[in-house]
Formats: C-alpha cells, sequence, structure tokens
C-alpha cells in the first residue's frame, strides 16, 4: 500500500508540474522569456561606409565583411555634420538586447572631442522593392533613424536571428572644436558581450557657414497632421526647423494660404522669422487663379480658357510683404530674396500648352511690375539702399515650371522667351552640358533641378533601396554645374489612413518616394523622426558649402580664380554627368581631397590649384602660392609662370605643374613647406592610355538591318592625309545607305570593348571627317546585362578634319547595373526622306582608339 | 489529507490555466470602446477633421481617470472658417491593429459615456455625435450628412466631467442604419489659430458602450397591404416626423449661394399634413450644374426594390408628390444615385408643375434594373433597384426673380394594378 501511495504522490506532483507548466506557457503570448543570450561569437560587429546600406534579413552574404574589425574613421570640418554606420549581425541567435555607450574623444595635443557632440540612432527598416536601384535584392532597408533611448524604451533594441541591425552615429562639430585627430573607443554590448568600436575624428581647421548658398523647395505639404495627429503651426515649425537644420526649406510654411488679413500678418512674422535663419533658403504660397480674356506678350495676343494666377491678388501679396521688410528696424529683412513659386507644375506631362505657360508666367512679372509701382512711394533717403535691395530681390523671385520630360523646341525656346520663366528640369535632363547650358538660357534666375518619384538611379534620387551616394553627390554637380538648387515634390507624403504604418511602409512601390520625414508621436517624439536619405542630403549640401567656401577662398585673391576646374577633376570618380559612379572608395577619397585643398589655401602659403588641363593624358596645374612660398610636385620645386597681384593685399605667383601620365606617374604629389610644417596634396589621376590603331577595328563592323549597307576598308593615312607616316592606316567608314527614318548606324565588336568598365577613366576616338561639312557622329553602346536599354556614350559633331571624341568618367556608368559593354554603334545620323535614302555618308576614317585606366 | 490538498491545488492551477488564457463571455454592462493605455491600441485609431489640432496619448497621471493614459485634446479648428475641429474615435480596429475590436453595432448600447477633463480656467464646449458613413471620411464637414445630430455638453473647468451621450435609436434609424456606426465624434468650437498655446487642453478617458438591457428592434419594412388595389402603396417618407427631415440634405453642398433652405413645414394643403419644403435659390443658366437635393437611400433600407418584377398583373413606380409654391412652372426630376458605385442611372424622368397646384413624379421600378456596358464589357449604368442610394431630386435653373418654392410629400412605392392603366 505504502508503495501505491508513494507512486500516486509522485504522479499527482508530475501532473501538477506539467499543469503549471502548461499554465504559464500557454497564456505566454510573446516569446518565452529567459531566451538564451547570444554567446560572443553569436554576435558580429562590423561597420560600412558612409553612403553603404545593409538590409535587415540574412547574414550570410556579409560574411566576409562582418569578419573584419569595426571602425568609425572620419574626415570633418567645423560646423558639420558626419555620420558612421556600425552593423551588428546575428547570424545564429537572437540577440536579446544591445547597447551603446559613448566615450570623449582625445586628440595628441590632449584636446577632448565631447562625446556630447554624438547622437546614436537605431535604424528602422522600411520594405523596398528594387525597382532598379543599385541594391537588386528586395528586402527591408535601414531608413529612419530613432533616437537610441527611444529603441530601449520601446524595447527594440534587440537582433532578430540571421538579421542585421545598423546603429548610426551622427556626430556634429562646433565652431569652437579644435582641429586635430581625435580618438577613442564607443562601446557595444550585445547580451553580456563588450565590444570596442575604435573612433578616429580628423577635425581639420575650418568651418562652414551656417549660410545655405544652394537652394532648396522641399514640399511639406502632405500628410504630416495625419502622421502626428497634429494640425498646429508649432508642429509644422518643428518639421520646417528640422529641414532647415539639414539646409532644405519647406516651400509652403503655412498649411493653407491665408485669407484674413490677420493671418496674413501671422504668415509674415513666420516668414521674418525664418528668414533670420542663414541656413533657411526658400518659401511660398499659393496664388489663386483667375479668369482672363486675353494677354498681350511680346507683340502677341494669346487668348485662354484656361484660368491664370490673379496678378492683382499676387500683387497685393507682394506689397504686404514689401511694407512688412520695410518696417525692419535694421533695414535688412528680405522675404522676397527667399520666395520661389511653382509656376507651371509639369505642364508637358499633363499636356499644358505653351501659349497658356507663358501667359501664366506672365501674370507673374505682372505682379511684380504692379507691386514695385504700389512700394515705390515708400522708398526714402532713409532706407534707399534696403528699398532698391528689395526691388531687386522682387524682380529676381524665380517662377519654376518642373519636370520638362523633352528636349525644348523652338516653340518653348522662341516664342516663350518672356522675362520670368525659370526651368526646373528633372535630373536625369541635366545629363549633357548642352542641355544644361540650354536650359540656363532659358532661365532667367538660375537653373534649378527637379525630383518627384523619377529619376531612378544612377541619377540623384530619395529611393530607399539606392546607395545613399546619389543623393549625396547632387551637392557636387550643383556646384560643378552651377545650379541654383533643387525642387523636390514632397517629404511627408505618407499615406494618410488612419492605420498606415508610417515606418513598415506599406506601398513598396516607389520605396521611400516623397518620404523623408517620419511621423514622432508613434515613438512619443514630439517632432519628426529624420532618416539617413535626409541626412546624406544634408551632407551633400554641406559639401557644396566646402566647395563653395574654397570658391570664395579662391577669389578673394584674384577675381578671375576658380574652384571648378578643379572640381572636375576630383568628381572625375564620382560622376558622369549626371549619373553616379557609386565609387564609395572615390567618394572618400574626393571629399577629403576637399579638407586638404581648403587647408592648402588657408595656409600661409595660400596655395590655389586654379586651372586644370588635360589632353592625352598630359595635366598641365596653373598654381597659385603666397610670395615667400614655392609649392614642389614630388619633392621638385615648380617653375613660376608669373607674379601675381592678390586683390587680398598678400602678393604672390602662379607655377606650372605638368605631368604626363604613365612610365609610373599616375598622379600628382604637391607638397609646400609652410612656416615649420608641411602641407600636401596627393591626387590620383590616372594610368597610361592602352592604344589601338585603325587595323585592329578592319573586322569590326557589321552593317545591321534596316537596310543598312555599311563598308569599311583600310587605307593608307597619307592618301588622306599627305602629311600622314607611310606606314600608317586608317578605317575607312564608308555608310552606303539606310532606309529612311532609321539612324544610319553601325554595329562595332572589338576585343578592346571587354577592358571597358569600372577602371575606365575615358576613351577617346580620333576621327578624320574629310568632308568640308559638319556631320554628326554619336557613340552608344549595348550592355552586356540584358534588359538594360543603350547608352549614349558621346553625342558629338564632327568638324573638317582631325576630331578627338572624348568620353570622360567611363567608370562612372553604372557598370554594376550595366556590368560591361556588348559591341557600341557608331552612328552619323537618321536618314530622314526618300531623297536621301542613298545618300551615301563616306570620307570618314577612324584613325585610332585608346582607352584610357583609372 | 495530502491527496485532498493535491487535488486543491491541481484544480486550483487548471482553473487558473484556462481562466488566464480564455477571454471571458462579455456579460459586461458596456464595452470598453478606449481606455487610452498606448498609442497603437489608442490614438493610431483615431482621425481628425477640419485642422483639428492635436490628439496625442497622455502618460501624465494627473490627467488619467483609468489605468495608466489618456487621450489628449488639443483643438484648434481651420482658421479663418467657423468649422469644428472634431476627432473620431473609431468603433471598428482598423486593419493590422494590435487591438481587434468591433463595437459598429449601436443596436445594443444605450448611451456613450466618458471622462473628459477640462484644464482650463473656463467652461468649455464638446459635442458629441456619430459617424454613420465611412465613405464621408474625407468630407466631414460639418455641414450634413456624414454625422448625426450633435449633442452639447459644458466642461467645467479643472474637473473631470461625466458626459453621456444618449442614443436616439429612434431618430438614427429614419437615416442610418445603427447595426453600422463608424465612430464617436467629438467636436469643439473653432478656436480660430494655428496655435496650440493658444487653445484649450481637454483629457478624454474611459471611453464606453453602455449596453441596453436587450438590444433595439429596428422598424420593420413596411409591406404592401392593399393588393390589387390603387392605394397598394408602402410610404417611405411623408415627413410627418421632423425627423425625417434629415432624409434630405443638399448635393450642391459646395455651392453655398446656391443650396436651398430645407425644412419640414405643414402648408395646411389638404390631407398632405406635414411636408418637405424646398425653398430654393436663384442660378445662372450658363452654370452647368443641376440643382438638387438628395433623398437618402435609407428609406429604402429593408426592401427588396430587385425583387418587385412587374408582372402582367402589377408594375412597380417610386412616386412622390409635388406642391408648387412659386408663382412659375416648376420642373422637377427625379434621379437615381446606385449606391457603392455613386453612379447616377442613366433613365431619369421629371414632371412639370404649375403654380399653386400638385403633381406626381413617378418613376416606373423597373427602368431601376438596367445596366449597360461600354465596348470592353465595363458597367457604365449599375441597376440602381440591386443597390439603392440615395434619389437626386432637382429642380429647374432660373435667373432672375423671388426664390422659388416647392414641396415633396408621400414618397413612396405602389404596385400598381396593370387593369387599372
Amino acid at each position: 500500500m505504502a508503495n501505491i501511495k508513494t507512486v500516486f504522490k509522485k504522479i499527482l506532483i508530475l501532473t501538477m508540474a506539467v499543469l503549471i507548466c502548461c499554465s504559464s506557457l500557454a497564456c505566454n503570448s510573446g516569446g518565452p522569456s529567459g531566451s538564451p543570450k547570444a554567446s560572443r561569437e553569436d554576435v558580429k560587429i562590423w561597420s560600412i561606409g558612409t553612403n553603404e546600406k545593409v538590409v535587415l534579413e540574412g547574414t550570410e552574404e556579409f560574411k566576409d565583411l562582418y569578419s573584419a574589425a569595426p571602425n568609425i574613421d572620419l574626415v570633418v570640418g567645423k560646423n558639420e555634420y558626419e555620420s558612421a554606420t556600425v552593423v551588428i549581425s546575428a547570424p545564429k541567435t537572437k540577440i536579446q538586447s544591445y547597447d551603446v555607450e559613448l566615450s570623449d574623444l582625445k586628440s595628441a595635443a590632449n584636446d577632448t572631442y565631447s562625446k556630447d557632440n554624438v547622437e546614436v540612432y537605431s535604424l528602422l527598416y522600411y520594405i523596398s522593392g528594387a525597382s532598379g536601384d543599385y541594391y537588386s535584392k528586395e528586402g527591408k532597408y535601414p531608413d529612419a533613424i530613432l533616437p537610441f533611448e527611444k529603441a530601449v524604451e520601446y524595447k527594440e533594441n534587440y537582433v532578430d536571428k540571421d538579421t542585421n541591425q545598423s546603429v548610426y552615429f551622427e556626430f556634429y562639430i562646433p565652431e569652437n572644436q579644435p582641429a586635430g585627430t581625435f580618438t577613442g573607443n564607443f562601446k557595444i554590448t550585445c547580451d553580456d558581450n563588450e565590444f570596442l568600436v575604435p573612433v578616429t575624428l580628423r577635425v581639420y581647421d575650418f568651418g562652414i557657414t551656417d549660410e545655405s548658398h544652394l537652394r532648396s523647395s522641399y514640399n511639406l505639404a502632405w500628410a504630416l497632421p495625419d502622421g502626428e495627429r497634429d494640425t498646429s503651426l508649432e508642429m509644422r515649425r518643428k518639421y520646417i526647423d528640422y529641414l532647415t537644420e539639414h539646409r532644405v526649406s519647406s516651400l509652403y510654411i503655412f498649411a493653407d494660404t491665408p485669407s484674413t488679413d490677420e493671418g496674413w500678418a501671422e504668415w509674415l512674422e513666420l516668414a521674418a522669422e525664418l528668414c533670420e535663419d542663414p541656413k533657411f533658403t526658400d518659401l511660398s504660397f499659393n496664388v489663386p487663379d483667375t479668369k482672363y480674356d486675353s494677354i498681350i506678350i511680346n507683340g502677341y495676343e494669346y487668348n485662354f480658357t484656361s484660368s491664370l494666377p490673379n496678378y492683382e491678388w499676387l500683387a497685393d501679396k507682394f506689397y504686404i510683404i514689401g511694407k512688412r521688410c520695410l518696417e525692419d528696424e535694421e533695414g535688412k529683412l528680405d522675404i522676397f530674396k527667399r520666395l520661389l513659386f511653382k509656376g507651371f507644375d509639369e505642364p508637358e506631362l499633363w499636356g499644358q500648352s505653351w501659349d497658356w505657360i507663358r501667359g501664366y508666367h506672365y501674370n507673374y512679372i505682372r505682379a511684380k511690375e504692379l507691386a514695385a509701382e504700389m512700394l515705390l512711394p515708400f522708398r526714402t533717403i532713409d532706407n534707399a539702399e534696403h528699398f532698391d535691395t528689395l526691388m531687386e530681390s522682387l524682380d529676381g523671385i524665380p517662377v519654376v515650371i518642373t519636370a520638362q520630360t523633352r528636349y525644348p523646341t523652338a516653340n518653348t525656346i522662341d516664342k516663350s522667351r518672356i522675362d520670368g520663366i525659370d526651368f526646373c528640369p528633372y535630373f536625369s535632363r541635366l545629363n549633357s552640358k548642352a542641355d544644361r547650358d540650354l536650359f540656363k538660357s532659358m532661365s532667367d534666375h538660375g537653373l534649378w533641378a527637379y525630383g518627384c518619384n523619377t529619376p531612378d538611379s544612377p541619377y540623384p534620387n530619395y529611393h530607399i533601396p539606392d546607395a545613399l551616394m546619389s543623393a549625396r553627390v547632387f551637392g557636387w554637380m550643383a556646384f560643378e554645374y552651377g545650379l541654383v538648387g533643387d525642387l523636390y515634390w514632397a517629404v511627408d507624403a505618407w499615406g494618410n489612413e488612419p492605420d498606415y504604418d508610417y515606418y513598415a511602409g506599406k506601398k513598396p512601390s516607389d520605396p521611400g518616394e516623397g518620404i523623408l520625414l517620419y511621423p514622432g508621436q508613434p515613438y512619443g517624439i514630439d517632432g519628426p523622426v529624420g532618416s539617413i536619405r535626409l541626412n546624406a542630403i544634408r551632407d551633400g549640401r554641406e559639401e557644396y558649402e566646402i566647395l563653395y567656401l574654397i570658391e570664395q577662398t579662391y577669389k578673394a585673391k584674384n577675381a578671375d580664380y576658380s574652384f571648378v576646374p578643379m572640381v572636375e577633376t576630383l568628381s572625375d570618380y564620382l560622376y558622369a554627368e549626371m549619373q553616379c559612379s557609386y565609387d564609395f572608395d572615390a567618394f572618400d577619397k574626393s571629399r577629403t581631397a576637399l579638407y586638404q585643398l581648403m587647408e592648402l589655401a588657408s595656409s600661409n602659403a595660400g596655395i590655389r590649384i586654379v586651372d586644370v588641363e588635360e589632353s592625352g593624358g598630359l595635366y598641365k596645374m596653373t598654381i597659385y602660392a603666397n610670395e615667400g612660398y614655392t609649392p614642389k610636385n614630388a619633392g621638385v620645386a615648380l617653375s613660376k609662370v608669373r607674379d601675381v597681384i592678390g586683390a587680398d593685399g598678400v602678393n604672390g605667383s602662379e607655377y606650372l605643374l605638368s605631368i604626363q601620365l604613365g612610365n609610373g606617374v599616375t598622379g600628382i604629389d604637391l607638397s609646400c613647406d609652410v612656416d615649420g610644417y608641411t602641407v600636401s596634396f596627393d591626387w590620383y589621376l590616372g594610368n597610361a592610355a592602352v592604344g589601338y590603331n585603325a587595323e585592329s577595328f578592319a573586322n569590326s563592323f557589321s552593317s545591321g538591318n534596316a537596310g543598312r549597307v555599311f563598308e569599311a576598308t583600310l587605307v593608307d593615312a597619307n592618301t588622306v592625309v599627305s602629311d600622314r607616316p607611310a606606314d600608317e592606316k586608317w578605317l575607312h567608314l564608308d555608310y552606303v545607305s539606310c532606309l529612311p527614318g532609321y539612324n544610319r548606324d553601325v554595329v562595332v565588336r572589338h576585343e578592346a570593348f571587354d577592358d571597358i568598365g569600372v577602371t575606365t577613366k575615358k576613351i577617346v576616338f580620333n576621327v578624320y571627317n574629310a568632308n568640308d561639312f559638319n556631320t554628326m557622329f554619336n557613340v552608344r553602346f549595348r550592355p552586356k546585362q540584358k534588359g538594360v536599354g543603350d547608352q549614349t556614350l558621346k553625342s558629338f559633331t564632327l568638324k573638317p578634319g582631325m576630331n578627338s571624341i572624348v568620353v570622360d568618367n567611363v567608370f562612372a556608368l553604372s557598370w554594376q547595373k550595366r556590368k560591361g559593354v556588348e559591341f557600341m554603334y557608331f552612328t552619323t545620323g537618321i536618314v530622314e526622306n526618300k531623297e536621301t535614302q542613298f545618300d551615301r555618308l563616306n570620307n570618314i576614317y577612324l584613325v585610332d582608339f585608346s582607352i584610357y585606366e583609372v | 489529507m495530502f491527496k485532498k490538498i493535491a487535488l486543491f491545488l491541481a484544480t486550483i492551477t487548471l482553473l487558473g490555466c484556462f481562466a488566464g488564457c480564455s477571454k471571458p463571455a462579455s456579460t459586461a454592462s458596456y464595452d470598453q470602446l478606449y481606455t487610452f493605455e498606448s498609442y497603437k491600441e489608442s490614438i493610431v485609431q483615431m482621425k481628425s477633421f477640419n485642422q483639428f489640432g492635436k490628439v496625442s496619448l497622455n502618460k501624465d497621471v494627473d490627467f488619467v481617470k483609468q489605468g495608466e493614459g489618456s487621450c489628449k485634446l488639443q483643438p484648434l479648428g481651420e482658421p479663418e472658417t467657423t468649422k469644428n475641429p472634431t476627432v473620431v474615435f473609431s468603433t471598428i480596429s482598423l486593419p493590422d491593429s494590435e487591438r481587434e475590436f468591433n463595437y459598429m453595432d449601436f443596436s445594443k448600447y444605450e448611451k456613450v459615456s466618458a471622462w473628459v477633463y477640462n484644464d482650463e480656467d473656463h467652461e468649455v464646449n464638446m459635442g458629441i455625435s456619430l459617424l454613420t458613413s465611412a465613405v464621408s471620411y474625407d468630407r466631414l464637414t460639418g455641414d450634413y450628412g456624414s454625422t448625426t445630430i450633435t449633442d452639447n455638453f459644458i466642461l467645467k473647468p479643472k474637473q473631470w466631467n461625466k458626459v453621456v451621450y444618449q442614443i436616439n435609436h429612434a431618430y438614427l434609424e429614419l437615416f442610418v442604419d445603427i447595426h453600422y456606426i463608424y465612430g464617436v465624434c467629438f467636436s469643439f468650437e473653432n478656436a480660430g489659430t494655428r496655435y496650440l498655446s493658444e487653445t484649450d487642453t481637454i483629457y478624454v478617458d474611459d471611453l464606453k458602450l453602455e449596453k441596453l438591457s436587450k438590444p433595439y428592434q429596428t422598424t420593420q419594412a413596411h409591406i404592401f397591404e392593399c393588393e390589387g388595389s390603387t392605394e397598394d402603396k408602402i410610404i417611405l417618407a411623408d415627413f410627418e416626423q421632423y425627423a425625417q427631415m434629415y432624409y434630405a440634405h443638399c448635393a450642391v453642398y459646395r455651392w453655398q449661394e446656391r443650396r436651398p433652405d430645407i425644412d419640414v413645414y405643414n402648408p395646411m394643403l389638404g390631407d398632405y399634413g406635414t411636408v418637405l419644403r424646398l425653398t430654393t435659390r436663384y442660378c445662372p443658366y450658363n452654370v452647368n450644374r443641376s440643382n438638387a437635393i438628395r433623398i437618402s437611400g435609407e428609406i429604402f433600407r429593408g426592401l427588396d426594390l430587385a425583387a418587385m418584377a412587374d408582372s402582367t398583373d402589377y408594375v412597380y413606380y417610386i412616386k412622390f408628390d409635388v406642391y408648387n409654391e412659386s408663382n412659375a412652372d416648376i420642373s422637377v426630376s427625379g434621379n437615381f444615385i446606385h449606391k457603392s458605385s455613386e453612379k447616377t442611372c442613366k433613365t431619369w424622368t421629371s414632371v412639370t408643375v404649375s403654380p399653386k397646384t400638385w403633381g406626381t413624379y413617378s418613376y416606373q421600378l423597373s427602368k431601376a434594373k438596367t445596366s449597360t456596358t461600354d465596348k470592353l464589357g465595363n458597367v457604365t449604368t449599375y441597376r440602381y433597384a440591386d443597390d439603392p442610394g440615395d434619389i437626386s431630386i432637382g429642380w429647374g435653373q432660373y435667373e432672375e426673380g423671388p426664390r422659388r418654392v416647392f414641396y415633396v410629400d408621400n414618397i413612396r412605392l405602389e404596385r400598381v394594378p396593370v387593369v387599372a392603366q
């Protein structure tokens, strides 16, 4: 019996134990408590470049990267931000929690960079399709920057198994920060495992100003009130200020256009306040339309069936703005200078007539003229200078036409050439100097660039699956090409459904498009949550300010000096025209070069590289140095060309630096001894060229279809041009015939094309035109990657005689997408009609072809 | 003894196990709409209108009535307008919500109650109404239609106020389906400012739907009762009840200057009793817009129009009477709007009524059962009878003279014997 009792007792105890276990398990809806913590081996800490992103899911593909030790190494100036990303991967086991601990950084001179200047964020992930952007993998990409303390508060500081969590460090360099190299360690703790991340911060001894010289118009006009559950101006102001701190401006400072005097008084006060912030550049308001029967513009009478902006209403608003500015006691307020109007939005996309566009913009001119008349009685002796500045600013208010999908035509240029139109084409429509010059010539107040859903990679864009570099290099492009600003359609175009999951992205078709900020309220934040894309935009605009600063420093010496020629060299590896190269290492080097060049210019030696010429691998650089200092290249003093009287009161001389690439020479090694120390600048220019003569192309041509008949024949060069060497052969290109309506083009295949790609700096075709007339000559290629469209390399006009067709920055043509060159087309234009169908085009000779390696 | 203790413990454990895991059947006298404990459980469900101001989660215990949080409201309103800022507490959880609920069936509830703290030194006026149409979310103008009439409450300063909104089922069912109430609306006076610092701060907590002892029984739909007679009809709206005025709303609400005045009125015209009076306004001929009001399609609730098929014995009609109070002929038309597509049926009729006389508008129901398609097979005209929405009642434009008045009465379905025609 005792045994039975004992057995019963044991069964009972066992049953109870099972029941208790069941009860606790059944009720636990979340993960089991007390889950195992990750061991040190289960945690991988690694770092990525400032332009890169790592998807959330999947760790295996990053195995090689996360085996390297993490580090943060940044080059910065004062009064700027720069960021670094450290990735925590959990390939085998979930990391239950991670923590970050910052430390002050120290320099050799025992100066301190305070940890208080560093913000730590946990990146949130947004589901994204790849949609032809830089990253081809679909998945969740990092974007929103959630303050790390909020990640802890909301218990989101964990890393699931087989995922990667990015931790983002944003450094701000105070204006009073001593220069120097600061080092230290940040500590990341994952479960019970501590990891040190070495940090190096190289602070240069100059800083950018608060003033933004690159204008911007980023629309804050969509779903802010829905996301924040807040329609107040206080919240709107938080968004405006956040954007302004990122050097972009919200165009519409009110959600609505005021309709009463009180409303306009409020608007004016806010506008005046924002104008005091030097980082703020542009603001606007909507202008109501009204019906006008006809308008005479430059002698043409236009009749309109559609409404036009009410110019009398607008003139009244200009009037009250002018009056408010004149009331400024300091005589400085200039709201006109910050005004921008979207004159006609995407007219070509909507099929609007150019007549209407002309009328539309003409009414802005009428409003300006009328307002100027209305304000004139308020000009006094005391305010004359302020008044005249205001009138200049009023006249200079840009009224931009966005988009432009087609080339401007005679219709858009000739008849529409009235004052007051400013063009704002897509980034992609500015992809050649010819196009930029054309649009500039038609824009009265400068040329803007536009982004709205398109373009995609490799052009500047703000898609989440694109690398950050495409957004960032716009600052460089704007400086090099003389663009005055950019207009982006939305920063808060979240869905406005009540349950929209702002952070996860329910609509991945255009991932992140129109969304640069996120609502803070879901995380208890009183204001917006930023994004790494907006930070990249800011960083690019800060680089614009550095470029601007150097330009000003150059011009202070001599008004004719410009930094642009050197920027054209520095940007060689960053982009081709408006197409980003996605060469992250090159970006870091070019960026560092900016700081070095500013250091050279601001040193007592005052060294400036004021001109750069290149031909056939021969570089000639004009270098200025102050009196008493001699620049050297590779330790050899440069030869003086001429003395210069400095506009800043310090005279100096210009020196010539001449370099022929090849024979081991790949760049410049500039230095100068300055009062006991040496300033220097190294820059890699590239290798020598590999040449291919015409004979190697003898069997490379094929005629193709569409009635194209082409013949290529080797001839002695001296039969074409008598003074050519006797043994030199040229290839006679003979376009025999082609059907009307088709390009007169020919397919060219050559083994040399296999070498064209990310390592190619430029390619040069020498072509001789033995005709006595100009003719077009286009070169384009078919990418090896199926489904990717043909890429034009050069549209060229062959003049009579020898022509050198140079295609620069070939490496920047998104080779990760195109994979290589399958073949090329040489095109000499469209055969337009029957009469020219058999119009033979010959007397064109291919002389040689060269590839320059980077 | 041990056995007893062990069995007792096992029983307790088992009970605990099940008690902790399953939701008990609700026997409470109320459904808890919101307690405002977290953003994702509450604030994310809310939608505001007319530039409401700010809706946020409060965790300051000084302003919490129940639990650990409450809802903080800082109403502003669209500046330079008179629209009332309104916030909607949804009665159904939105897709992907962390908390799933559906309290749309207001036949179960007697009242809506909430605790509201007025953090001001002055009294604050607050209105409560019900959101009756989800599609109206984006056009909640306060003008008409999508919300019920607002009950007003005065919130005393610096204290919690218990507000109780009594649900008037008899009134509600005149024009909405009380089984589908989309939300509870709290509205406030327009503060006329864009700044939170210049407006009132209100806290809401413990928002409940208090239950009836048994669900409200909706009125049975009328049936044809006089078979074979010319009097075989179903009166859908005779405007004898004041509340029936709310069947009518303005289709041209955006054009304030053209909206007619609408009321119910007894013109003392024979047996007609109270009628719907429409005092129209001048409208230029060159404005390519018809003047019209709408009668809510809810008048057909409970009726299967699609099943009312003409036969050799009967023909079905939708009819209403019109009296022309003005001194000029007036042409009154009826048009029928398919509910889910919001498309107007292509067939319509009108009646011209001479001054000071009655006329009858008549529309054969079989016309509401035709549909058309385009070349691609897309439906261009929907069968109204399948999904009856509003009836649009329009009238001719006029440019000058006094405002013209006409009455509408006895909107009805008639089953007319063929022999009688």
